[in-house]
């Protein structure tokens, strides 16, 4: 691992084949409705940062060379910006003098850069056009906190009673009550220093309309009116539970513990979670819904059969192709 | 770690014919539940497809003592996870729960095995049916190369064999399916004598035991009916077949080769070459599951190396085996770069095939695929819901021991396997291209 890291070889003869898959590999990504519309949400929310772009096109694929990809990561990695995990059953001070041994002499490298993006978000709909589309592709966004903001741990769990569970009410309002859809879901992409509160279902096309609607009622009720005590503490079960479940593997735990480091979070973040999720109060879930899941501000995209949906879409916003 | 062996198992049988699997591993505070109910889409009948699935749905909108939704509401209560999956061959329910809450979960569990009928309405079955279709559109219709697999299965089973239909159902029986059908199938197969319940992680055997009697001990066990599958020719679950000749799949082999060429809204072509090979749990089954490591198993693999790295003609290239009961399947599949017909791409897999027929693999190509196989059932057993899984076939004991039915097969052998399973005459091909015109693919029922 430590020989591929400080000398990697970058061969010439390997760059065509891989920047032909590359392209192919955007091509196939591109023709399925789910990363159509999640490529466009990127762009109109983070425009021309990185962040905005989730798919090379293919004539920058075509610009890359040897030279360039070597120039990249010379500039980029080294010592400074590199953390190593371990996590499992070994023997501690082997290990660390093994990782010693291999890395200690590496090249320091650059400081980290540090360039969160400038989101913007109005309540427009874009459309992309699949004609004849079964479903449609239905992203609902706005961009918001990260985990380094005080604020965080109450929207995640209102999030939480929104869409993100099962029991959530936008998925028993939309699934189990009306049908209109499989698998509905809310969460909170969590980026550095950037955050993207963002509903995501494939909706029957001729319930499009009907569907956003409900969406939207859910997340403005929920804005106006605080949570039952019983419903908030089955979500703070749930998302405590969850977090057990997740560092119980290996796996679970390096995620942990690079999220806490790219976050900045306190070294007491895993310790104080669950005690955290337990603290938030019915008041506070209306206040931070309210505060952060401004419906008004929201962009809408959707993936799907524009000559069915188009009237139905109207009531949500300007249309935009 | 324990004192115990960590993979110790325990099996019992109740009085009413359920059996029960623990594993007692107290690393974590976490236990995980699998009940495993042996009905699949293959008990349909062909023209009622999707009714196995459809059912599972309605397995989460209550029974007689718990509430429409609140089968997930119970389990997020306590912090823990649950589920359900269909297959062909069996339907499963699971939870991964806090430990102390492994009572909640088994009651759960019981009740809607024994009390399920009295909550179930055609509004709830018309629920599920609208998000049982959306699932289908979501998944199938809707999806790139989403009809390939459904036309691949059959292809491989004639109309009447229980393999021939997808297990999400085809769109005009999901819509047609009935409250009288939902009673009739749970009467049939949702009894205690044709399920298996595992339990692993932080339990005393005992006490488990215990609660398990108290919840499914009273439930009532029911006449079985596998031995009506309309597939007479098929050997009882239970009985593996003696010998290759005997089995249905043998038979279904000697249809020869067929191939559909079906057009989608994508723009790179993709290949699928299927094959017969024997049932999951048979020793050549595990021949031919280390024959598609060997051959498509990731970078270094001969499919990946000649048709992506050397000739360049494909953009991907895979093969993998499916775990079914009576009969299974081996597919392997590339997708093409632009300008690359089907055709040629067929021919360069069937080369690479004829290539494993004719000369057994290099020892370092066995020792990457054993090595592989190696690391997927070891990371498998990280966690306690894969190791709840791990009842397939009722043969728990193979938890932590499958991977040892690889180790002796040798080269000749898995060259021997490809030569005599993955002929030209017996393969069935799907060919999807880039639509010429307009029109969406097609979920009809074919002709």
């Amino acid at each position: 691992m430590a020989d591929v890291l400080r000398n990697p070889a970058f061969p010439e003869s390997e760059l065509e084949r891989l920047k032909s898959n590359m392209v192919r590999d955007v091509t196939i990504a591109l023709s399925q409705p789910q990363p159509i519309a999640q490529q466009r949400l990127a762009s109109e929310i983070y425009g021309d940062h990185p962040y905005g772009r989730l798919f090379p096109t293919p004539e920058m694929i075509q610009t890359y060379t040897v030279e360039k990809i070597r120039a990249f990561y010379h500039a980029n990695f080294g010592a400074q910006r590199t953390h190593i995990y371990v996590v499992g059953k070994f023997d501690a001070a082997a290990v660390e003098e093994a990782i010693r041994e291999s890395f200690a002499d590496w090249t320091t490298g650059a400081e980290p850069i540090s360039r969160p993006p400038e989101t913007s978000s109005a309540r427009k709909v874009h459309l992309i056009d699949r004609p004849g589309a079964q479903q449609s592709t239905v992203r609902i966004a706005i961009p918001t906190i990260d985990p380094s903001h005080p604020d965080f741990t109450a929207l995640q769990v209102a999030n939480a009673i929104l869409g993100g569970s099962l029991t959530s009410r936008i998925t028993t309002n939309i699934r189990e009550d009306k049908g209109y859809t499989y698998s509905p879901g809310s969460g909170i992409t969590q980026r550095y220093r950037t955050g993207l509160w963002t509903m995501s279902a494939d909706i029957t096309t001729n319930v499009t309309g009907p569907a956003i609607q409900e969406i939207f009622k859910e997340i403005d009720l929920l804005r106006n009116e605080a949570p039952a005590e019983d419903e908030l503490r089955s979500v703070q079960n749930f998302l405590a539970g969850i977090f057990v479940l997740r560092n119980s593997t290996p796996p679970g735990i390096i995620g942990q513990l690079a999220r806490i480091e790219l976050h900045d979070l306190p070294a007491d973040y895993l310790s104080s979670y669950v005690d955290q999720i337990y603290a938030v109060t019915p008041e506070r879930i209306r206040e931070v819904t309210a505060k952060y899941l401004r419906t008004d501000e929201m962009t809408l995209v959707v993936a799907g059969d524009r000559a069915t949906i188009t009237e139905q879409l109207a009531e949500f916003g300007e249309i935009v192709d | 770690m324990t004192s115990a062996h960590p993979l110790a198992i325990e099996r019992h049988q109740l009085d009413n014919g359920l059996r029960v699997v623990l594993q007692p591993d107290s690393e974590l505070p976490l236990v995980a539940i699998n009940l495993w109910y042996h009905v699949g889409s293959k008990n349909e009948s062909p023209s009622k497809t999707g009714f196995a699935h459809l059912f599972e749905h309605m397995l989460f909108q209550g029974s007689q003592h718990v509430g429409t939704n609140d089968h997930f509401a119970h389990i997020q209560n306590v912090g823990g996870t649950a589920n359900g999956s269909t297959s062909r061959d069996r339907t499963n329910y699971y939870e991964t729960l806090p430990s102390n809450h492994l009572e909640l979960g088994l009651w759960l569990e019981s009740d809607r095995m024994g009390f399920l009928l009295p909550a179930m309405t055609s509004e709830k079955l018309e629920n599920q049916r609208q998000v049982v279709m959306n699932e289908r559109r979501q998944r199938v219709d809707n999806q790139p190369y989403g009809l390939a697999h459904e036309r691949l299965w059959e292809l491989l089973f004639p109309g009447d064999h229980p393999y021939h239909w997808p297990i999400i159902g085809y769109m005009e029986d999901i819509e047609a399916a009935t409250l009288e059908e939902v009673h009739h199938f749970f009467k049939r197969w949702y009894r205690p004598n044709n399920a298996v319940l595992t339990l692993a992680g932080d339990f005393e055997p005992a006490t488990a035991l215990e609660l398990v009697q108290r919840y499914f001990a009273d439930i009532h066990s029911a006449e079985l009916h596998h031995a009506e599958l309309h597939s007479a020719l098929l050997p009882a679950p239970s009985q593996p077949a003696p010998d290759a000749s005997n089995r249905t799949d043998a038979k279904i082999g000697e249809q020869g080769s067929r191939r559909i060429v079906l057009e989608d809204d994508i723009h790179l072509p993709r290949v699928y070459l299927a094959f017969h090979v024997p049932a999951y749990g048979d020793a050549e089954w595990y021949v031919a599951d280390l024959l598609t490591t060997v051959l498509g198993d990731g970078k270094s693999s001969p499919l990946y190396d000649q048709l992506v790295q050397q000739r360049q003609i494909a953009q991907s290239a895979s093969a993998w085996i499916h775990e079914t009961e009576r009969s299974s399947v081996v597919m392997i599949s590339a997708t093409g770069r632009p300008g690359v017909e089907g055709e040629a791409l067929e021919a360069a897999l069937r080369e690479q095939l004829e290539r494993l027929a004719g000369e057994p693999p290099a020892q370092a190509d066995m020792d990457r695929a054993l090595n592989r196989t190696r690391t997927r059932a070891y990371s498998d057993l990280q966690s306690l819901g894969r190791r709840a899984y791990t009842t397939y076939f009722d043969r728990p004991e193979l938890l932590g021991h499958e991977v040892e039915r690889y180790l002796e097969i040798g080269a000749e052998e898995l060259c021997q396997c490809a030569a005599r399973l993955l002929a030209d005459e017996r393969q069935v091909v799907v060919i999807v291209i880039p639509k010429q015109s307009s029109h969406q693919p097609s979920s009809e029922r074919p002709q």
